[in-house]
């Protein structure tokens, strides 16, 4: 009796279903929530969604690369909902025009040097060493990302700028590029955020150099509102979490809050 | 089976219509599901189709960002203006084409693609690609990506057009070097272009690899589709095909099935009749066999109860069969039946007279036992005989059960026991008699032997207790006769005095007392004076010479023989003695304190107060005792200090702060106050004491100092200021005039104008460090001590002390080259001055071709030792005395050399700041040896940068065939503006521009952007400061060097203008040489 049962709700069936259903990979009609990140901060942010995602009904999408890029971003694409660069630089001019609506602070950025391992060539902390010609240097663009922006920055206020990219073996355009370039071996010596090396991708496979406070600042890391936002409420959120504590303690955790 | 037969045809009949109705169904949703399933279809293969296009076109984007590549590579080697201005024609159109293609995969539409299907591209076709984003609400990463980067790439590609067009020009001006030049900037450009590219082809595979594989998800989808789709039309058609086979079978089935069940019921009746006759026949045969033999039984049966009836009636004793379940008599002999039966039926009416059963209690019923038991029982009762006497009667009872073992009947006899029984009875009295008697004798016996044992118990334990009393009571308990000779002493004699008590036994009690007045008193007459209650109190020595003070009360008491003793009651004292002589002094400390003490209870009421409370706060002992300490409160004292307060003393807790309180006159005071919780000896809170100074002069004359220390820091700042300001014209225009070319001196107006600056030189360096001393000594001064590698400071002092030296040919080494060194704390800064000034001492007091040498050693532990050893001149040991007195000078003529003589007096005080010592060993004639120790670090140097860049930079000079240089100079002074007008009127290589206001800067630096901004920090409306963010924080200045000029050489502003990233900071009065060499160093790189 089962087979005649079949074939009798078989057509019934076929009428309920739509037809031009389109065959999605999965059902999502959950919100969805895109922030722009500088490079350094993904894996922290990271763990900040992971806990937005448990707690609400949502999915967050990031798009990520250097700070001068997802500044761009925002502005030629105007839709997302928060803007999370390496630099407050690139947040204080859409603060102005009132792009970004409202920002907290939730760590600080500095730039430091790195190299291989246990520092086989034995190189000093000194910014000269990327003059030298021995070494292979590879250094950030100063168009694409927060960190190329402070190399050039300091570099600049050294009148040392121009001289190290003759001697930079190429340019990465953000701090990631930077890691991969020590971590494959391409260069010995690389100027990046210092929190880059807390991250766990990179633990043990670079080792740090500080620069003088004297010329490398703690530059302020701010999360920000975009006024193009579809889901506020959504994006306060994850400003708040940021700024409290369980926010705070994983920004402390790679390395933002030394 | 009628049933049956009426309900078959009508179930065939149902079978078969409902097989009809399901198969006319079946056929009929077999037909509207194929028409679904098509149309499904259908719309499965325009989904395909539509990734297909999707694909095509980030097929296409792909191909075009590789053309831009190429194009941009093609811009780099441009050789016309023509060929760039064809390149950036082509660029924009595969820009907008880009776009376009990225504008139709994101939101749906329709892409026209031209393709050139010969190599010449002469010949064109043009496909048409249309596609529908089914998931448009999606954001996708990847299209918002491109658009950024095309967006970047836009503007990068328009600033390297104008980086390739001035390579042009140069290559057209045909300079050699310039080309080299612009080649690399052409290439440094390339470099960061290039990762750049990397990035947006990245993102444009990905979209490609996510349209394949959205494409191939869909394929697979249709697929599987198709699969489905064939496998139900062929299920559906056999499910056809079986449907009819089955209904034709169903109707065959059961046809056959009815006449095959008619022919079985047919022949199952006929076997059914021929059995049942049988089964009559041989039943009647039986029954009459059976008949016969009852009768036979019967008989057999009725013998036997006639015989079983003479035997019981023999018998003597009565006899019964009595029913189990009613107590009836079923059978009786007649010896039972004698006595007076009067119609009795049951067994308990017969023998007993009663209207129930024997209960079974005194008088058990040998039926109930029976019945219990299943076993035969015996029982005795009384009962009557046929004269109407009591007898004693045995009774017997045996079951009786039937075929399936139920008790159903008991047979029971009896027999006349009752002599027996009277005989047995007399005897046990006479027994039970006996026995009483001799129990009640025990007992009485026993009770006496155990008062007599209770009696000496109590005897024992009594001696005993007094026993223990006295021989541990801490007293001494002596007994004497009436002459005062000891009888007895206790044992606690041996404890607190080390005596044996036997043998102060028969010794006269006077002896043993250190007091005179006491030793030649009778007993009789002590015991009139301390019998009472005012014990006598004496020394006494023990064993070893120690003495005891003794409390004693004496008793008398009347001995056996009728003489009179004594006994005395005496405890050691001397602890508690001392205590009270150590509480009198403490009475003493806090009655004569000049510290008010006040003490409370728990609940804060005044129990105490010393009479510097009285004095200070007008409330005497009488008054303040009872009250609570608030009562000197103000009203001014935050309240939150007292609760705090009082939660820190009730946690147990020391509180310490200052309150502003109240006389009783009305008069306010401050106090500085401790507040103690005490406790007892269980370590409960039971009082808190209070010491409290009156601090009021005391704040008065701190404020005071606070006020002048604060004038003082603002004389210093107006000082800094307001002899800068004249000085940086005195020392700038001297060295102008001297450095002039335009209008050269004449040697008399150059010595002269030499005199000038050189004595503005020292006037300056005369303020510099007269500040830095009222600095220090006012506290204003501040270190930032830091962990600092010596070498550090030690190669750049020495570098710079080389510099004088070589005027004098004095030479100067480095003894400490090849040691390794710990790292020392201090500030930098500082360090270097101390050195400098130690090293030019060492030059300036010695000879034409001496020598000074640095050593350090580790000769003291935790410090490193500093020396700077020079063969000079010496000093005399009458000035070694005043070497770092200020303005005393040890040379006996100071005009002969340079000096202030402040610096030695700085140098010992900035060593001391830094935790160092300082000192000297001087010779006239043969030299002298400076040191200075500095504490070593334990933490890790971070290593330093720049410390010799300068020196490296310092050889570079300006390019002549370099440009001119455009420098804007922010400042409001006019005197300082035609200063620097005129220094810069000299220089070829730079022009200058000037603005009066940090706003006009910022917007003449906006409008035109110089190659370098000299800002003077102090300026009206923003100052120099703000102006400085203002321009960093435009991306069109960010990068322009910002000199600091300024007359503020407080060291705050200085670290504020490094701590900001100025390019340079040059101190007014302005050094021309310095400020032309730090423009010159900065503007080289």
């Amino acid at each position: 009796m089962m087979k005649y049962l079949i074939f009798l709700v078989l057509p019934l069936f076929l009428f309920s279903c739509d037809l031009q259903e389109y065959p999605a990979v999965e059902k999502n009609d959950r919100p969805q929530v895109l922030i722009y990140s500088g490079m350094t901060m993904l894996e922290p942010l990271m763990e900040i969604i992971a806990l937005v995602e448990a707690q609400e009904n949502c999915q967050v999408k990031i798009t990520y690369g250097g700070s001068g890029h997802i500044a761009k971003s925002v502005e030629v694409n105007q839709i997302g909902d928060i803007f999370f660069p390496g630099d407050e630089s690139y947040i204080n001019p859409l603060l102005a025009s009132g792009v970004v609506t409202e920002s907290v602070l939730v760590g600080y950025n500095q730039l430091g040097l790195f190299v291989q391992p246990g520092n086989p060539k034995n190189i000093s902390g000194s910014l000269e060493n990327l003059l030298d010609k021995k070494l292979n240097i590879v250094i950030g663009s100063a168009e694409s990302g927060s960190v190329g922006h402070e190399t050039k920055r300091i570099l600049s206020h050294l009148r040392l700028y121009s001289d190290v990219i003759n001697n930079a073996i190429y340019m990465t355009t953000d701090s990631k590029g930077l890691a991969v370039a020590i971590k494959n071996k391409t260069a010995d010596l690389t100027p990046n955020w210092k929190a880059v090396g807390a991250l766990q991708r990179n633990v043990g496979t670079m080792e740090y150099l500080p620069i003088s406070s004297v010329h490398s600042l703690k530059h302020p890391l701010v999360m920000g509102m975009l006024t193009y936002s579809q889901h506020p409420e959504l994006a306060k959120k994850i400003l708040q979490l940021a700024s409290s504590k369980p926010g705070q303690d994983i920004f402390r955790k790679y390395g933002f809050l030394d | 089976m009628s049933y049956s037969f009426k309900l078959l045809p009508k179930n065939i009949i149902i079978q078969i219509s409902v097989l009809l109705c399901v198969f006319l169904m079946t056929y009929a949703g077999q037909k509207i599901g194929h028409h679904l399933l098509e149309q499904r279809q259908n719309y499965l293969h325009s989904l395909l189709e539509n990734e297909q296009n999707k694909l095509e076109l980030s097929y296409i984007l792909q191909e075009k960002l590789l053309i831009l590549n190429v194009k941009l590579h093609e811009m780099s080697n441009a050789g016309s203006q023509a060929e760039i201005n064809h390149v950036v024609g082509l660029l924009q159109g595969l820009h907008n084409e880009i776009f376009e293609i990225l504008e139709v995969v994101e939101s749906g539409g329709e892409k026209k693609i031209t393709y050139s299907v010969n190599f010449s591209n002469e010949v064109e076709m043009t496909k048409s690609l249309s596609y529908v984003n089914y998931t448009h609400q999606q954001i996708d990463l990847e299209i918002i990506e491109l658009r950024a980067k095309l967006a970047e790439l836009h503007e990068i590609v328009t600033e390297f057009k104008a980086t390739v067009e001035h390579k042009i020009v140069v290559v057209q001006a045909r300079d050699p070097l310039e080309i080299a030049l612009v080649n690399r900037k052409v290439s440094n450009y390339f470099k960061g272009i290039e990762p750049f590219f990397s990035r947006i082809l990245e993102n444009s595979y990905r979209l490609h690899s996510t349209s394949q594989k959205e494409t191939e998800r869909i394929q697979k989808v249709n697929d599987t589709f198709n699969q489905t789709y064939v496998r139900i039309e062929n299920t559906l058609a056999t499910c056809v095909v079986a449907f009819i086979l089955m209904l034709g079978w169903v109707i065959l089935r059961s046809s056959r099935k009815i006449i095959l069940e008619r022919q079985n019921y047919q022949l199952e009746l006929q076997d059914s009749n021929k059995n049942l006759e049988n089964i009559v026949n041989q039943r009647t045969s039986a029954l009459k066999k059976e008949i016969c033999d009852r009768k036979d039984a019967e008989q057999q049966v009725k013998k036997h109860a006639d015989f079983l009836h003479n035997i019981i009636e023999s018998l003597a004793h009565p006899f019964y069969v009595i029913d189990a379940d009613n107590y009836e008599i079923v059978l009786a002999n007649s010896a039972a039946m004698e006595s007076d039966n009067n119609g009795s039926t049951t067994c308990y009416e017969l023998t007993h007279h009663r209207d129930k059963p024997c209960d079974c209690s005194d008088h058990p019923c040998p039926l109930q036992q029976v019945i219990e038991t299943r076993a035969p029982v015996k029982v005795e009762h009384i009962h009557r005989n046929n004269k109407g006497e009591k007898i004693i009667v045995e009774v017997h009872g045996y079951p009786v059960f039937d075929a399936n073992g139920h008790l159903i009947q008991m047979i029971e006899y009896s027999l006349d026991i009752t002599a027996k029984k009277n005989a047995e009875s007399a005897l046990l009295h006479a027994n039970d008699r006996l026995e009483e008697t001799v129990m009640q004798r025990t007992k009485e016996l026993e009770e006496q032997i155990l008062q007599r044992k209770h009696a000496q118990l109590k005897l024992i334990k009594s001696e005993r207790y007094y026993r223990l009393l006295i021989e541990n009571v801490s007293d001494i308990i002596t007994i004497i006769d009436g002459d005062g000779f000891i009888t007895y002493s206790s044992p606690s004699t041996k404890k607190l005095l080390g005596i044996s008590p036997e043998k102060i036994i028969g010794a006269y009690i006077g002896d043993l007392v250190l007091s005179d007045d006491l030793r030649h008193i009778d007993i009789p007459t002590l015991h009139q004076l301390h019998s009472g209650t005012t014990p006598m109190e004496y020394q006494i020595k023990d064993r070893t010479g120690k003495v005891h003070v003794l409390e004693s009360l004496i008793q008398k008491f009347e001995q056996d023989d009728g003489t009179n003793a004594y006994i005395l009651y005496s405890r050691d004292i001397t602890v508690r003695k001392h205590s009270e002589d150590e509480a009198y002094k403490l009475r003493m400390v806090v009655e004569q304190s000049p510290s008010s003490i006040v003490i409370t209870d728990t609940n804060g009421i005044i129990e105490y107060v010393n009479p510097a409370f009285e004095e200070i706060t007008g409330y005497s002992v009488a008054e303040a005792v009872g009250l609570n300490p608030r009562v000197l409160k103000s009203g001014q004292t935050p309240e939150i200090l007292f609760k705090q307060l009082w939660k820190t003393i009730t946690a147990g807790k020391v509180w310490r702060g200052e309150f502003i309180n109240k006389k009783k006159s009305g008069e306010l005071y401050d106090e500085n106050v401790l507040v103690i919780p005490t406790r007892n000896i269980k370590g409960e809170i039971t009082h808190f004491v209070a010491v409290k100074e009156n601090i009021t002069e005391l704040k008065k004359a701190r404020k005071v100092a606070e006020k002048a220390n604060q004038a003082k820091s603002n004389f210093l700042s107006h000082m800094s200021h307001e002899l800068r300001t004249p000085l940086n014209a005195i020392n700038g225009f001297s060295q102008l005039m001297l450095k002039s070319k335009k209008n050269p001196l004449n040697e008399k107006q150059k010595d002269m104008t030499g005199q000038i600056h050189s004595a503005g030189q020292h006037l300056l360096q005369l303020i510099n460090e007269i500040l830095d001393l009222a600095r220090i000594e006012s506290g204003e001064f501040t270190l930032a001590i830091e962990a600092l590698d010596p070498r550090s400071f030690l190669d750049e002092s020495l570098s710079l002390a080389r510099s004088l030296a070589d005027d004098k040919l004095i030479e100067i080494t480095g003894a400490y080259e090849g040691k390794t060194l710990p790292s020392v704390r201090a500030d930098l800064t500082r360090v270097k001055q101390v050195l400098l000034n130690l090293l030019s001492n060492a030059v300036k007091y010695n000879n034409p071709q001496g020598t000074v040498t640095i050593d350090v050693d580790m000769d003291i532990p935790g410090f490193l030792r500093f020396s700077i050893i020079d063969n000079g001149i010496g000093i005399p040991e009458e000035k070694q005395k005043d070497l770092f007195v200020p303005f005393k000078r040890a040379l006996d003529n100071p005009n002969e050399i340079e000096g202030t003589g402040i610096g030695m007096t700085i140098t010992k005080q900035l060593v001391e700041k830094m935790g160092g010592d300082i000192g000297f060993d001087s010779q006239v004639d043969h030299g002298s040896h400076f040191w200075f120790t500095l504490p070593v670090s334990v933490a890790t140097v971070s290593v330093e940068i720049c410390s010799d860049l300068s020196e490296q930079n310092s050889d570079k000079m300006i390019d002549t065939n370099a440009q001119e240089k455009q420098i804007l100079y922010i400042e409001d002074n006019e005197a300082n503006v035609r200063f620097m007008q005129d220094c810069f009127l000299e220089q070829e290589h730079f022009s200058l521009i000037h603005a009066p206001t940090g706003e006009d800067g910022v917007a003449m630096a906006l409008e035109n952007v110089p190659d370098l901004i000299l800002m003077d920090l102090s300026l009206p409306g923003i100052d120099g400061f703000q102006a400085y963010r203002q321009l960093k924080a435009d991306p069109k200045t960010e990068f322009v060097p910002i000199v600091a000029v300024s007359a503020d050489a407080m060291e705050k502003t200085v670290k504020r203008v490094n701590r900001l990233g100025f390019s340079g900071y040059i101190p007014k009065p302005v050094d021309v040489d310095l400020l032309l060499k730090t423009m010159t160093d900065i503007l080289e790189t």
